[in-house]
């Protein structure tokens, strides 16, 4: 359903989140370098998210997300430079929560599968690693222990989160995953000559096939079937 | 008769030796190992009894212990000579195995009683001592290796939890403990602190923060928090003396010249002039703050590693006297970067150091090979320190009680019921309540039917009987049927043991039970290899002390 957009020559796309229902309600939105867009028709045309807010120049939006239960609570999240904006009605009105000083370029957002009961989403950035938030975006707490790169690009949360409480991070020089929400992380068995780590996707039954995917700049895709502890090149022979 | 040099002391017997053979030699060992097991044997378990030790100086209240390291190093002379030879190499065993590992020691007296006990029936029915103790000490290892082949990783909040309270046997504090060691893992630091409410408090610190704070309280900024806070800060790292305010003007010109708005300058030492000059440069913040900051450590060993850390974590160059390096040469190559630097008088800290994270994995790496490589303990902690510092937290638990008493002891807990986690999380658990040491019959079998010689024979019997006193001791401590409980596990799958707790035979994995695989293997290793030396020992020597008398002078 998502069509080809012609965006404007000097405009970045950061990221692109859709709606959970997209097949249905067409609902999804692009953070870009001139700000935070919003379609209703697969990506056929985009209106400017931002208008609300009333601003005198652009506002460049470098993540976005929507809550698991979209369709129900009109829940978005926008990664900005310092902070992190929320909006409880698909992206009309906009609240704002600021992260603590010097302020952090959110590079991802990641929110909980589970984020109507548990209020979770986490936030990573690129000078000062992840934050996280349980109440729904409006407080937010470094948590770092173990990350021994800071330079977050990529985020993904377990499918199974709610019991399994497992986080991966991709950063500039590999891939670390925390298996309590975020507090601590560990360095998977990735090896730090092939990244960066530009993305990270865990399959939908992780559970049980512990099975998680990884896209780096210049080196390729690659699988791990062990929690991240051994990958395999994806990438046809050469390439990797 | 001899006489004292001491004036009013003297002499009024000779100095004499007594020479104690076979076999009351090995009698008076095994009733001094006896003792001093049977004192400690009542704390292993998760239903421990106590030990009450009257106090030595003073008339208080006796002293309660379930610590069977504490127990031992209060017990330090029994009224038999003979005996009391035995009682002190168990004790030596079992301090050492305390000041090393903070448990086990139950665990280790107890195995160390049955060798010795067996060992020497086997030795009065004609046994060869010296070759007794070669098959013990390759039964030692064959042990030690399948327990290292059991050994799984300590993994989650709930298993660390379970660990903490086979030791403490408190749960709010050992659910504590679990989370935090889930959180700051083998390495991270923790300070056990006495609490401010009869509460227990954990509070995480983000960043690598050390010892050691500003050189003056006239850069303290925020005089509420006695704290002073930058924002991306150069760093200039050095052990030169700052003695002089003119010789800082390279360093402040580098910074102007580079956009530089806020700078730590880590040193030995600042001069009180110097001191002031940062004073009346912060009056300018808009231009350039300053602060500078002691370098952390007590000896030149500490210092040279302090800077070596701050520069690996911040990406700076150290500038080094001992290199010829002056305040001149400072390039902007010399400043390390953080996002966020504070100080106190007594502190400071720095988050998202600059460094470039494949060099500083590689010195992580480093340190851990030397922090396995290290015997002694001081050197070993301090490694340990400086890799939880780079892994980039740290935590404080602030214990609290009722009473000043309960507190001390509390806290006495929680420090040894963190150092087990610390050796869980880094070396891994297995099985606990003795299960992991009775899976290890099948191997010990095995090698007893490959064996024809007689010594060899009696070393595996030896050790396939002490495999299963653990279970045993535990068992009777929580008041079942030994024989009974005994006779269930047996026939039970592998990897079940016995829940005192519950009084049922369970998966000890799935139920939680675990002990630390290091201590384990340790415990078994250093008892067995004691009772096998204590086994060649054939004659006993006494010095007699001679009294003595005091003359009023």
């Amino acid at each position: 359903m998502l069509t080809n957009t012609l965006i404007d020559a000097d405009d970045v796309v950061y990221g692109l989140a859709r709606s959970p229902a997209f097949e249905r309600d067409g609902i999804c939105f692009s953070a870009r370098l001139s700000g935070l867009y919003r379609s209703e028709d697969g990506g056929a045309s985009w209106q400017p998210a931002y208008n609300a807010l009333h601003l005198s120049e652009p506002l460049a939006t470098t993540a976005v997300a929507l809550s698991p239960t979209f369709e129900r609570d009109q829940v978005v999240f926008a990664g900005i430079n310092g902070g992190v904006l929320r909006s409880a009605d698909g992206g009309a009105t906009w609240h704002t929560a600021m992260l603590p000083k010097p302020p952090p370029l959110v590079s991802t957002l990641a929110v909980s599968p589970n984020f109507a009961i548990d209020n979770t989403l986490l936030a990573g950035t690129l000078e000062d690693g992840v934050f996280c938030s349980t109440d729904g975006g409006t407080h937010w707490t470094a948590w770092n222990f173990g990350l021994l790169d800071l330079d977050v690009l990529t985020l993904a949360l377990s499918p199974d989160f709610e019991h399994d409480q497992t986080v991966y991070v991709g950063t500039g020089t590999g891939i670390f995953r925390s298996a309590n929400g975020g507090r601590a992380w560990r360095e998977c068995g990735f090896d730090s000559a092939l990244a960066p780590v530009v993305a990270v996707r865990l399959s939908p039954e992780y559970a049980h096939d512990r099975t998680l995917y990884a896209e780096t700049e210049s080196h390729g895709h690659y699988v791990s079937i062990d929690q991240g502890n051994a990958w395999e090149c994806l990438t046809a022979a050469g390439e990797c | 008769m001899t006489t004292s040099k001491i004036p009013g002391i003297s002499k009024t017997e000779p100095a004499v030796q007594r020479l104690v053979f076979q076999p009351t030699a090995h009698h008076g060992l095994q009733s001094g190992i006896d003792q001093i097991a049977s004192a400690i044997r009542p704390t292993l378990g998760p239903l421990p009894r106590t030990v009450a030790i009257d106090p030595l100086l003073t008339r208080n209240t006796p002293e309660v212990l379930d610590s069977g390291g504490v127990i031992a190093r209060r017990i330090i002379q029994l009224k038999e000579r003979d005996a009391d030879m035995g009682a002190m190499l168990a004790r030596g065993m079992i301090c050492h195995l305390h000041d090393q590992f903070g448990d086990g020691t139950a665990t280790a007296a107890v195995l160390l009683q049955t060798v010795y006990a067996q060992g020497v029936k086997y030795l009065a029915a004609g046994g060869d001592a010296m070759r007794l103790r070669e098959h013990l000490e390759c039964g030692a290892q064959l042990i030690v290796s399948e327990l290292a082949r059991m050994t799984t990783p300590a993994a989650g909040k709930d298993q660390l939890t379970n660990i903490a309270l086979s030791v403490c046997a408190d749960p709010p504090l050992a659910a504590l403990l679990g989370e935090i060691f889930d959180v700051i893992g083998g390495y991270g630091q923790l300070e056990v602190r006495s609490g401010r409410t009869q509460k227990l408090e954990r509070e995480y610190i983000e960043g690598m923060h050390w010892k050691s704070g500003l050189f003056s309280r006239e850069m303290i900024a925020d005089s509420l928090t006695l704290r002073t806070e930058f924002e991306n800060p150069a760093i200039l790292i050095t052990d030169l003396d700052l003695d002089d305010p003119r010789a800082l003007l390279p360093i402040v010109e580098s910074c102007l010249d580079n956009g530089i708005k806020a700078l730590v300058i880590v040193a030995r030492h600042l001069s009180d002039v110097v001191s002031a000059t940062f004073a009346l440069a912060n009056k300018h913040p808009e231009k350039l703050q300053l602060m500078a900051v002691r370098t952390p450590g007590t000896t030149l060993n500490e210092y040279a590693w302090a800077m070596d850390d701050l520069a690996i974590l911040t990406g700076g160059k150290p500038l080094i006297s001992a290199a010829g390096d002056t305040l001149r040469q400072v390039t902007p190559a010399h400043f390390g970067r953080a996002r966020r630097a504070w100080a106190t008088p007594y502190y400071f800290g720095l988050s998202g150091g600059k460094s470039d994270p494949r060099r500083l994995r590689q010195h992580i790496a480093m340190l851990k090979t030397k922090f396995e490589l290290e015997t002694d303990a001081a050197p070993r902690q301090h490694t340990r320190d400086r890799i939880g510092k780079l892994m980039g937290g740290a935590a404080t638990l602030w214990v609290g009680a009722a009473t000043e008493n309960a507190l001390e002891t509390r806290k006495a807990l929680a420090q040894r019921a963190a150092d087990t986690l610390r050796r869980a999380v880094t070396s891994g658990v297995l099985p606990g309540g003795g299960t992991a040491l009775r899976a290890c019959r099948p191997m010990l079998e095995a090698q007893l039917a490959q064996n024809a010689d007689p010594d060899s024979h009696a070393a595996y019997r030896i050790l396939l009987n002490m495999l299963s006193e653990p279970t045993r001791i535990i068992v009777f401590n929580a008041g079942y049927d030994v024989g009974d409980t005994l006779a269930t596990l047996s026939e039970s799958a592998p990897g079940c043991g016995f829940d005192a707790i519950s009084g049922r035979v369970v998966d000890m994995v799935d139920a939680g039970i675990l002990d630390a695989a290091d201590v384990q293997k340790q415990a078994v290793y250093t008892a067995i290899t004691t009772a096998a030396l204590a086994l060649t020992v054939d004659v006993l020597v006494h010095h007699r002390k001679p009294q003595q008398v005091h003359q009023p002078g």
